[in-house]
């Protein structure tokens, strides 16, 4: 029988290498915090790599940051604003920030992965390829991505979403919400806004939400399907223009007949009183509006 | 229905589109309203101009070019963009006057249509006569596509901008920037060959408009990156 000396030793021995491949965790070359005060904002550069933002109730700004090693963190901060920029050799960086939920964000940079997790204020975020995600956000939110997918959860105020690649998805949002890709779907979940507005070409738009009583939504594909899922309740004055697609829905709509809708004529539908104005165009898709709960019949 | 959403009503009350009690509804709403009245008759005035225009056909087909330039059996050879035109040009744009190009093609729009109904001699456009056969109740709308050679110049000058900007983008940027505005240019094509058979299509026109902006922003955007990159 082996003695447990020698085991003990084989098992590392087997182990060291398990281990040697692990890749140990970075810890961040820079880790620096500076106060703020409020009416200030918050501006990052960063050419590539991730950008994470966290919030927390203290005035005061933390930036911890993974670069190469000649890569030098420049935190400057003047009156109004605080900028977060590099210097140095061209080169990835990744940052973990935690900044008050007042301070209005802005980040910039040509391939960034930005995530966003409970800012209060104003948020703009640009970046050419990457996604971005942002969960909380109030006030006027503006993200923009050429190739890269936009997440958007809880958000209130005045939302511009804008890809081109790729799709986007809002969820719980309220207030003013516009969505716009080339190459992508957009999807709209658990939404309670008053004004939203939604543009592809090659994609689905979907929405799933109340309709506000005088609201206004405006879905619009060339190829691709539009899906509405609202409640019965709901008052709305659907107005449906489809060129090679077509036309249905499971709640009880007043309206033309079905096959009147061909070669891009205007048909409109009411329910309830008709208040919030819904207008749906798909150049080639199907339109669909369904009773919110009720199992997809394809009608 | 408050009177912008009847004022959003009046195109449609004007091309027969309405149901017939969305039309009493506008019927009954306009002895009441002289705004809306004024709206009606300024648009009827615009229908009966544009039915003098002449539908006059784009210089050059912008898709066949394109189409030839990114062919898979005649990709580019090294340093020829798919976005250089066949016929260079010495002239330079800056981005504000790019800019500018695309904010002159949008007052330009509205601009034809106030000089259309004010009979201003400058609105000098050979008459056209459409195509499609309808029936004596229904009222003529001639496509409104007089805006297609400065559409083709603003995205001319775009294209050039970005061709001598192009070293300056990802070789993965450029490929989804292309890839993109192919898809756009599809749906172009699929609206334009609907509107041959269907020129008075309002949907068609509006459509092909909103495809032709889109387009025009893309590749805008896609000139402020390459700008930015130098």
């Amino acid at each position: 029988m082996m003695r447990p000396g020698i085991a003990v030793l084989l098992y590392a021995l087997a182990a060291a290498p398990v281990q040697a491949q692990e890749r140990p965790s970075r810890a961040p070359q820079t880790d620096q915090t500076v106060p703020v005060s409020r009416g200030m904002r918050l501006a990052i550069e960063n050419y590539a790599g991730e950008v994470i933002i966290h919030t927390w109730d203290k005035d005061a700004l933390r930036v911890q940051a993974r670069h190469p090693a000649r890569t030098r963190i420049n935190i400057r901060t003047g009156a109004n604003v605080v900028n977060v920029s590099t210097n140095g050799p061209a080169g990835s960086v990744d940052y973990d920030i935690t900044a008050p939920a007042w301070m209005p964000m802005k980040i910039e940079g040509q391939f960034n992965y930005v995530t966003i997790e409970g800012a209060q204020s104003d948020v703009s975020i640009e970046t050419v390829r990457g996604d971005i995600v942002l969960k909380g956000g109030s006030g006027s939110i503006t993200a923009r991505t050429i190739e890269g997918e936009i997440q958007v959860e809880g958000a209130r105020g005045t939302i511009n979403l804008s890809s081109v690649n790729q799709g986007i998805r809002v969820t719980g949002a309220s207030g003013d919400v516009a969505a716009e890709t080339t190459n992508g779907s957009i999807t709209f979940t658990r939404m309670d806004s008053k004004t939203v507005g939604a543009a592809t070409i090659n994609g689905n738009v979907s929405y799933e939400g109340t309709l506000a009583d005088n609201g206004r939504y405006t879905f619009t594909t060339h190829n691709g399907d539009i899906v509405m899922t609202v409640p019965e309740t709901a008052n709305a004055t659907f107005t449906v223009r489809t060129y090679n697609g077509e036309f249905g829905s499971s709640l009880p709509l007043k309206g033309p007949e079905r096959s009147e809708i061909k070669r891009g004529r205007r048909a409109a539908y009411t329910l309830g009183t008709g208040s919030a104005e819904v207008e749906m165009e798909s150049f080639g898709g199907a339109i669909r509006v369904r009773r919110a709960g009720a199992a997809r019949t394809g009608r | 229905m408050t009177t912008d959403s009847f004022t959003d009503r009046l195109s449609e009350y004007l091309d027969g589109e309405l149901s017939a009690p969305e039309r009493a509804a506008v019927d009954a709403h306009l002895p009441q309203c002289a705004a809306c009245r004024s709206t009606l008759a300024d648009l009827r005035a615009v229908v009966a101009e544009a039915a003098l225009l002449r539908n006059a056909p784009p210089a050059r087909e912008l898709w066949g070019g394109i189409a030839a330039r990114i062919a898979p059996g005649r990709l580019p050879r090294a340093g020829v963009s798919p976005f250089r035109r066949a016929i260079t040009s010495r002239l330079s744009f800056t981005l504000p006057q790019l800019a500018a190009a695309g904010i002159a093609l949008m007052v330009l729009s509205g601009g034809l249509v106030w000089m259309a109904r004010s009979g201003d001699p400058r609105a000098d456009f050979q008459p056209i006569s459409a195509q499609t056969e309808l029936g004596p109740d229904t009222q003529m709308i001639a496509p409104a596509n007089f805006a297609d050679a400065h559409y083709d110049e603003a995205i001319a000058d775009l294209e050039r901008t970005l061709e001598a900007g192009r070293t300056k983008l990802e070789p993965e940027t450029v490929r989804v920037l292309e890839e993109n505005l192919r898809a756009i240019d599809r749906a172009i094509d699929q609206c334009r060959r609907a509107l041959a058979t269907d020129p008075a299509n309002l949907y068609l026109n509006t459509h092909l408009a909103d495809a032709r902006q889109r387009k025009i922003t893309l590749l805008r955007r896609a000139t402020t990156l390459a700008m930015l990159g130098s």
